[in-house]
């Protein structure tokens, strides 16, 4: 083939999936796709796993019976790892978690938690510190310089048909912009939704995806959100 | 883990590869589940099929490509054939929130062409994936068209990528391109991949 083989039509395609043409929307779909594709297997691979979760432990639990039932590892793997992440008690349930917290953004979480609901809360609380308390020490956050800065408002909430879906997919969204976000349930119809973004570059993008959620965040971050189940 | 290291323990039934893995698994699923907005109940499922292909079939490695993006084709098949189960997620109707709409249609605010666009596409690179390299140690079309979209490099460029003359890589070019044209006229219907609403 030669250089003439190669048509314009061609080229420009090529253009645009790198990147240097516009108005190739099918080959600005591909170069997006690609893109994404290669943020997640960079992030899956720069390790730095967060604990499981209680839910993604029994999960694993559940793979592990479905791989023995497939024959992998020729039975070995019932004795690999261990249940104790499962057996851990389930008062409150955390559906989803910030991948980095610190000893603050936590704290600060709780303390507005049992604010929000009572001593009983309060109680509940406390105990999903003990599960919680692994992800401070994940901690690379410089929060030093929070106390200058104007809060956002708190306790702006939303209904929605499915709280726990809607802000289990909230919390991705967030973590994907480069927020942090905690979501827990409260009761059988509220979900504490709670925001810190630690890097300032990300904090339009947090604020607009909130926004555009319903919620009506105002200045910077952390926010704290309650996602009501609609009656 | 590198995927020397994944063959290696699973030739010798080292059963912990299991909980080294799932980790970097997980976030692999979760990431490729994102792209065709599958989550929930349905993002388990993928997870479970991807573990069972990943831990069960693991001699289908052949250790010629990086075990992330091994894990990544097969999360995202195993993604296409759950949506050709069971469709796209559809929000409920009637939403509930503060402006009568719902919150997963404004976080996301997708289209059903937008959503065709990014299947179509899915299903190309997919194609595109289960393709051989053309010879013994050449890289395949995916993984070239991959380094350009990443590095968005000049034609001289990617001769020097490719070790080989500017002649041999616009000739590469040309193959990829009629490549991706194919396969986007098969799965979207255009042969530059676009999808025209109300197709």
């Amino acid at each position: 083939m030669t250089d003439q083989q190669v048509s314009d039509a061609d080229e420009v395609f090529f253009e645009a999936l790198a990147g240097r043409a516009q108005g190739v929307p099918g080959a600005d779909a591909v170069r997006t796709a690609l893109r994404e594709e290669a943020a997640t297997v960079q992030e899956a691979s720069s390790g730095g796993h967060a604990e499981a979760t209680p839910e993604q432990a029994a999960l694993r639990e559940q793979i592990k019976a479905k791989l023995i039932a497939e024959g992998a590892f020729n039975g070995q793997l019932a004795s690999a790892g261990g249940n104790a992440v499962a057996k851990q008690p389930l008062v409150a349930k955390p559906i989803s978690r910030p991948r980095q917290a610190d000893d603050g953004a936590i704290a600060r979480f709780f303390s507005w938690l049992s604010s929000f609901t009572g001593p009983q809360m309060a109680g509940l609380a406390a105990s999903m510190m003990l599960g919680v308390l692994v992800v401070m020490n994940m901690s690379a956050i410089d929060q030093a310089k929070q106390e200058d800065v104007v809060r956002g408002a708190a306790s702006l909430s939303v209904s929605v048909a499915d709280p726990a879906r809607d802000g289990a997919q909230l919390v991705e969204r967030i973590n994907a912009l480069g927020g942090e976000a905690m979501l827990v349930q409260l009761n059988d119809k509220e979900w504490a939704l709670s925001v810190s973004v630690p890097k300032s570059e990300s904090i339009k993008p947090v604020q607009a995806l909130l926004q555009k959620g319903g919620f009506q965040v105002e200045g910077l971050p952390p926010y704290d959100l309650i996602l009501r189940k609609a009656e | 883990m590198d995927g020397e290291e994944f063959l290696r323990r699973m030739r010798a039934n080292d059963a912990r590869v299991f909980d080294d893995l799932m980790p970097v698994l997980e976030k692999i699923v979760y990431g490729a589940c994102a792209s065709f907005r599958l989550f929930d109940q349905r993002r388990d499922d993928v997870l479970q099929d991807v573990a069972v292909k990943a831990f069960v079939n693991w001699t289908s490695y052949r250790g010629d490509s990086r075990l992330t993006t091994w894990l990544y084709a097969i999360a995202r098949n195993v993604c296409l054939d759950e949506i050709r189960r069971g469709g796209r997620y559809v929000a409920e109707p009637g939403g509930t929130d503060q402006d009568g709409g719902d919150l997963f249609n404004k976080i996301f605010d997708e289209s059903q062409s937008d959503f065709e666009q990014r299947l179509c596409v899915q299903q190309v690179l997919a194609a595109l994936e289960a393709e051989p390299s053309a010879r013994k140690g050449s890289m395949r079309k995916i993984e070239v068209l991959m380094w350009w979209v990443m590095n968005s490099p000049t034609t001289e460029e990617l001769a020097a990528f490719l070790e080989t003359t500017l002649a041999a890589a616009k000739t590469r070019k040309s193959a990829i391109v009629a490549a991706v044209r194919e396969l986007c006229e098969k799965f979207c219907g255009h042969n530059e991949c676009a999808i025209v609403s109300g197709r």
